[in-house]
């Protein structure tokens, strides 16, 4: 009681001692998709991964129960700087807006406006409606392009968060900085899949650069919903050196605001933009996918190192909170809701659920998703899921999805349904989080979860409804199958039009030529484009009929700037297809001599 | 002028009308169920000014043990790291709970078992972890209340060093060049015990103005391998006070499972010669000093929690625990460091302090065990002793060290698939070395009031024939049973 006495005695003078300096600084740090329970603090079953958030969430407080609301990185992205779901800030790809269609401010816009000196380090490019984005007063990100500087450095996380307070220092103003550590994105540390390799030498820009503790494959615990293969292993091993780099990076941070003395002048907000880059984490709709480290410490008023269960919070909410803080007015629209009165020690109502959503990968292949969490349970609706279209997800390349597709084409049972979930899935799943975080056990057809699955189902509606999701309709018939193929085949065309337009493309340059008007099969079409797209959806030879595997060789040549020899290459061409029938049956696949992956 | 008055002045002017409710707070605070600070120490044997070591400078622990009661006689139940660590947070016996390796982690095995720091909770315990108390774990889900803090195992400071640990990960230490020591001249808190304390005691310091009574765990690092201690901690020892051990070599008709197979733990290291045999006298002392630095070290980190404690007026009302995961061999028996199934490696310093119990300066040479803390620290809390503990409260030791304790000390150590159980009476050590199927791999009988170093197995003599029958149908007999594990949380 007397050290509570004291502290409020602290907080008063300090609070008042910053009335009289101005407003607070503020950061939102996060980190390149990484899950949730890779921090410490947040229940890693892997120790010592990140030492130094561990001690971050002593001063802070941590939110067990936060999600964000896109599992790719500009959407993500996108929803915290506008304070809105991806439908009503129109950036649901990886698209720009052009800037006539950009109607409301963002973050920086807003803070900027008030008085603020607003700053981008990392993803600058992922973080606005369209780039360059004007409400920055400084964007770090071009400086490091100019100067070739890695910007996984963990050094200059140090340095640069300096020059940032320094700089807004001489501009005589608080500062907000966005900033983000770009692992545990890939490329994960020093891992080759192609090698199936950890090793310091394969990537010249991690041998100066590595974390400070690096994981064996023994001392990690694979996630439940990963085949456990020993490369599968290897890459999940470097991506917890990644981890441990970006958290690396996040202690110099947090070193620099000491150093600088502003570390109790700063609000700090971290999270990760989405899930590990793994199938059934990134780019998915799962527990995993969308649950995210939020810690928050606001100086003098949040307690140190509590957790806070009771509450669902939304990315979303991220806006309206640094509003309240500031003092700063709330624009109309937003869909978020301020939790400062939480940070405050205090309770808030009608927080049992999250809206989380994912719409399109890459290349601009629409896969429309929603879900709706509790603390308990979780409802997902795939709502491209037709059985015909193939999950198109920057999760193909890694090491550990081709793991599992070699797995299920040897036969194993498990990995063939896994493998099958992945590309196809199904229309709508319903997961008992606290027995199945994992999302191995779908209990949609389970009777005894029927009503509580119409429960969520109402509540989606509910949600649908109060944020305007232009979903609504098509979801109320999702039952139509009909009336779900043509929905999807106007996404697709409406797609398609983007691609063909310079102006909504983050490159500058349209994705595509525009040759014709969109063919009759939108799907078939996408699906074309997406063979096209190799760089971006490379599938495993496992999966392909043989003319496909042809067709993908060749065209890797092409790219490659390569005559192509069906005889040379051996990497793809093992396989023999002896009856002739243009597929590789469970026979042919087996007579396949292993090429490039092996289990040593 | 102390904590409180600078509060009240504080107070003074702006807070006038809360100054009443801190002395309502203050009368209340008396009334508050007791606070616990268990301190493991990994790998300490009792090389401690208070356990009688001539050289030995660990002025802190040494305060610990004269304001409170000390165990000369305490026993770990596995001489391994992970498994005794289990053992001892769960309560049950290694053959209950089954972990015998440091490969049985606690998390993946253990998930939904009751551990201290989870059981304390129910009754409105603030739980708070920092350090090394699990075994590479950080005790799993609902573990603690507070964030769990780990500490960093090969902690040096040398940038060398530190370069080297970058490129460890693919291959032995030794290939490294990670060195078995380090001596920088550096603050307590760049090795990491000093750093665990920092937060330890912070956190101790918020506790302090907290509502809600406390239970943490701190776990020191040192003197577990790597040796790393600051240069004046390496400073405090003379060379020629160091004497390296007179019997290195393995007991006399010790059996095949009980010697500890080549190489180990110190020898993965770099900065020594590679083998036992090889090693020299220069290398045998600077290994051992190297020991009593990081014993002092750990010492002087246990002093800043008593200090934080005192000056946070907690002490009064705080039960305080230190103990070792298990004991350690410098040399001695032709061993060094662990996973021996004697003495040396089974008897660790046990220190308990419990400001409502017994006199200060107090000492029991009773046959005591480390299944006994759980129920130790739920007797001290007047809670129910949870019914997995296999232990016995040492409660009435604390209230009265003379009180008669008829008890025995098991421990045990797994060989490859030979099982070595061993049993410590007053007087004699005997081991049973079993295989799967029961059959008998080996049999010892040390006598430690003719031979206290345990250089000779007696178990082969024929003169001892009657003593050796005997103990085995003592073994046979009072060896406890491995429970089904409960699974309550």
């Amino acid at each position: 009681m007397k050290k509570q006495l004291l502290v409020i005695a602290i907080a008063l003078i300090a609070s008042l001692g910053l009335e009289a300096r101005g407003k607070m600084n503020i950061l939102v740090l996060t980190v390149d998709d990484m899950n949730c329970d890779s921090v410490g603090v947040f229940g890693c079953t892997t120790p010592d991964t990140t030492p130094n958030m561990d001690r971050f969430a002593v001063d802070g407080l941590r939110f067990m129960n936060a999600h964000v609301h896109a599992t790719s990185c500009i959407p993500s992205r996108n929803a915290v700087q506008t304070g809105r779901y991806l439908f009503n800030s129109g950036i649901e790809g990886f698209y720009q807006l052009p800037k006539d269609q950009v109607t409301y401010k963002t973050t920086p816009d807003i803070l900027r406006e008030n008085g603020y000196f607003t700053m981008i380090r990392g993803k600058s490019s992922h973080s606005s409606p369209y780039t360059p984005y004007p409400g920055w007063d400084i964007n770090f990100d071009d400086e490091l392009k100019e100067k070739r500087i890695n910007i996984r450095d963990t050094k200059t996380f140090y340095e640069y968060t300096k020059k940032g307070i320094n700089a807004a220092k001489a501009a005589g103003k608080p500062f907000y900085f966005s900033m983000d550590i770009h692992d545990p994105h890939t490329a994960l540390y020093s891992f080759s899949a192609k090698k199936g390799e950890i090793s310091t030498t394969l990537n010249r820009e991690d041998i100066d650069n590595p974390p400070s503790r690096i994981f064996r494959p023994g001392e990690i615990a694979m996630p439940k919903f990963l085949p456990d293969t020993p490369l599968a292993r290897k890459e999940v091993t470097a991506y917890y050196n990644s981890v441990r780099r970006a958290d690396d990076s996040f202690g110099n941070v947090i070193k620099a605001l000491k150093d600088t003395g502003v570390y109790d002048d700063t609000l700090i907000v971290f999270f990760s933009d989405h899930g590990m880059p793994f199938p059934f984490a990134k780019t998915a709709m799962y527990y995993h996918s969308t649950h995210t480290p939020l810690m928050v410490r606001w100086p003098g008023v949040t307690k140190g190192g509590v957790s806070d269960k009771d509450h669902l919070i939304g990315t979303v909410d991220i806006l309206p909170t640094l509003l309240e803080i500031t003092g700063i007015e709330e624009p109309d629209g937003l869909d978020g809701r301020s939790f400062a009165s939480i940070l405050k020690g205090g309770r808030q109502d009608n927080r049992d659920f999250v809206y989380v959503m994912y719409e399109e990968n890459v290349g601009g292949n629409r896969q429309p998703t929603r879900a709706v969490l509790s603390k308990d349970y979780s409802y997902i609706c795939n709502l491209w899921s037709d059985g015909v279209r193939r999950f198109a997800t920057a999760t193909r390349g890694m090491a550990t999805t081709m793991e599992m597709e070699r797995l299920a084409s040897e036969g194993d049972k498990f990995m063939q349904q896994r493998s099958e979930l992945f590309s196809f899935n199904v229309p709508e799943q319903f997961f008992d989080l606290n027995k199945d975080s994992d999302a191995l056990n779908n209990l949609i057809d389970n009777p005894e979860y029927k009503k509580l699955i119409a429960k969520y189902q109402r509540q989606m509606v509910k949600t649908m409804k109060a944020s305007n999701d232009p979903m609504l309709d098509i979801f109320q018939k999702r039952n139509d199958k009909k009336a779900v193929a043509d929905y999807l085949a106007k996404l697709d065309a409406a797609s398609y039009d983007r691609k063909t337009k310079a102006e909504y493309s983050r490159s500058g340059k349209a994705k595509i030529a525009k040759k014709s008007k969109p063919a009759n099969d939108p799907s078939k079409d996408a699906k074309k484009e997406m063979k096209k797209d190799a760089k971006m959806d490379i599938k495993t030879e496992g999966s392909r009929t043989l003319a496909e595997q042809l067709e993908h060789a060749k065209m890797r040549a092409k790219n490659l700037g390569k005559t192509f020899d069906p005889e040379q290459s051996t990497r793809w061409f093992n396989a023999k297809d002896t009856n002739k029938d243009g597929l590789l049956d469970e026979q042919e696949q087996k007579a396949k001599a292993p090429v490039g992956w092996n289990d040593k | 002028m102390n904590r409180r008055d600078f509060c009240r002045n504080m107070a003074v002017g702006c807070l006038a009308s809360v100054i009443a409710t801190s002395d309502i707070a203050v009368a209340k605070r008396k009334k508050r169920p007791k606070n616990v600070l268990l301190i493991i120490v990994d790998d300490l044997r009792p090389n401690l000014g208070c356990f009688g070591d001539p050289i030995a400078i660990t002025p802190n622990i040494d305060r610990l043990a004269a304001s409170g009661t000390r165990f000369s006689r305490a026993y770990c139940q596995y001489p391994v790291c992970n498994p005794s660590r289990i053992s001892f947070l769960t309560g049950m016996r290694p053959d209950t709970t089954g972990a015998y390796r440091n490969g049985d982690v606690f998390h993946d095995l253990f998930a939904d078992t009751l551990t201290i720091n989870r059981y304390v909770q129910q009754f409105g315990y603030e739980a708070a972890g920092f350090g090394k108390i699990y075994h590479a774990s950080n005790g799993g889900e609902n573990a603690w209340t507070q964030p769990y803090l780990d500490s960093e195992w090969l902690d040096y400071a040398n940038t060398e060093n530190r370069a080297r640990k970058a490129k460890w990960h693919n291959m032995t230490l030794r290939q490294a060049g990670l060195p078995y020591a380090e001596h920088e001249d550096v603050a307590d808190n760049v090795y990491c015990d000093g750093a665990t304390a920092d937060i330890a005691a912070d956190r101790l310091e918020n506790f302090a103005g907290g509502d809600k009574p406390f239970l943490m765990i701190v776990g020191f690092r040192h003197p577990h391998l790597p040796w790393n201690a600051p240069k004046r901690y390496w400073d405090l020892y003379n060379d020629k006070d160091i004497e390296p051990a007179a019997n290195d070599f393995f007991p006399k008709g010790a059996p095949q499972p009980a010697l500890k197979p080549r190489g180990g733990e110190l020898f993965g290291y770099a900065g020594l010669s590679t083998t036992l045999e090889a090693m020299t006298d220069r290398e045998k002392r600077d290994a051992i000093r190297s020991y009593y630095a990081c014993v002092s070290y750990a010492d002087a980190q246990v002093g800043r929690l008593l200090d934080t404690l005192r000056t946070n007026g907690l002490d009064d009302n705080t039960l305080v625990m230190l103990w070792g995961d298990h004991g350690y061999h410098l040399g001695e028996n032709h061993v060094w460091a662990k996973d021996v199934n004697w003495e040396r490696n089974h008897h660790s310093p046990l220190i308990i302090r419990d400001p409502q119990r017994g006199k200060s300066g107090q000492h029991s040479d009773a046959l005591t065990e480390f299944v006994d803390i759980f129920p130790t620290v739920c007797d001290a809390l007047d809670l129910p002793t949870p019914s997995q503990c296999e232990g016995k409260s040492l409660a009435p030791l604390l209230d009265d060290p003379d009180t008669a304790w008829d008890k025995m000390a098991f421990s045990q150590l797994l060989r490859g698939t030979i099982m070595g159980r061993s049993l410590r009476t007053d007087r004699y050590r005997f081991t049973l070395w079993q295989d799967e199927s029961g059959a008998s791999k080996g049999v010892e009988l040390y006598d430690y009031h003719r031979d206290p170093e345990g250089n000779l197995n007696l178990a082969a003599d024929p003169e001892y024939a009657e003593l050796t029958e005997k103990m085995t149908r003592l073994h046979r007999k009072h060896w406890p049973k491995p429970r089904p594990r409960e699974m309550n949380r």
